[in-house]
């Protein structure tokens, strides 16, 4: 269910108003980015897709329902555009290739080298986690999404995002142990 | 898992600690002039067919009725020349 505002905002998107779909624009865009440059891992990819979700918002606007949660909306079109892409791929993304000293694909050389040491192994852990598990830990921990919304984004029971979460965090815990060790190995999904 | 690995509450803080993924501006104008220009087909598209619907429901049966009408007022006219 989305709040009040959307309410407001939904019911101007309905009629096409260009402002209201500027207002939804400035309050989601920089967390639907965020969200996947990181599940993508390629920025070009999500710029792609990014762009992609926006036009899908401005294809269903008239059609969108009074009660829509316009985030959770986005949230999804754009997990669901990331899913028809990667089945889409017969290899991993170039980033497989990437060390522990070069960016994560979703940063630029400045973002990254502006980075600490915990936060780019951080990325780095993230990054290697099967997807799944790294969209669950993105959108409730990194987006703060709650457990709700995120389940429905995902498509998945209550209990369901739940286990998956405790077990996001165990294997991105791992994967950071892994990091400290000596001639560590690097997790595959 | 080790005993000194961090705790989900601290996992959770470092996460929410990353930085930002800044998107190019370039992207952004670009996403915004073709999102708008698609509202604005939709806008058209959804003016024509609420211009069809308009013909479909009021337009074209107030002519048929129209037709019919003048049809049978010219019936009528005809059969009464004829018994005059």
């Amino acid at each position: 269910m989305g709040s009040p505002s959307d309410l407001a905002l939904v019911l101007l998107l309905q009629r096409g108003d260009p402002a209201a779909f500027g207002k939804v624009y400035e309050a989601y865009g920089p967390r639907i980015f965020r969200f996947l440059a990181r599940l993508c891992g390629r920025k070009e990819l999500a710029e792609d897709l990014y762009q992609e979700t926006w036009i899908k918002l401005a294809l269903h606007a008239r059609r969108l329902e009074e009660d829509t949660d316009l985030g959770a909306w986005l949230y999804t079109v754009a997990r669901n555009l990331a899913r028809s892409e990667r089945r889409g791929q017969t290899s991993r993304p170039v980033t497989e290739e990437l060390g522990v000293d070069a960016p994560y694909a979703g940063a630029s050389p400045f973002e990254w080298a502006s980075a600490t040491e915990t936060q780019k192994r951080l990325e780095l852990a993230l990054r290697d986690l099967a997807t799944p598990l790294r969209e669950v830990l993105l959108l409730v921990v990194v987006e703060d999404v709650e457990h709700e919304r995120a389940a429905a984004i995902l498509d998945l029971t209550p209990e369901a995002l739940r286990q998956r979460l405790s077990r996001a965090r165990a294997k991105l815990a791992e994967a950071l142990d892994e990091q400290t060790k000596p001639g560590r190995a690097r997790t595959k999904e | 898992m080790p005993h000194d690995d961090p705790s989900p509450n601290d996992l959770d803080a470092m996460l929410r600690g990353l930085p930002g993924v800044t998107l190019d501006r370039r992207v952004e104008v670009q996403t915004l002039r073709r999102a708008r220009a698609v509202l604005v087909e939709e806008e058209e598209t959804g003016l024509l067919v609420g211009l069809r619907g308009f013909w479909e429901r009021a337009v074209a049966p107030a002519l048929v009725m129209g037709t019919v009408a003048s049809y049978l007022a010219w019936a009528v006219q005809s059969a009464g020349s004829l018994y005059q």
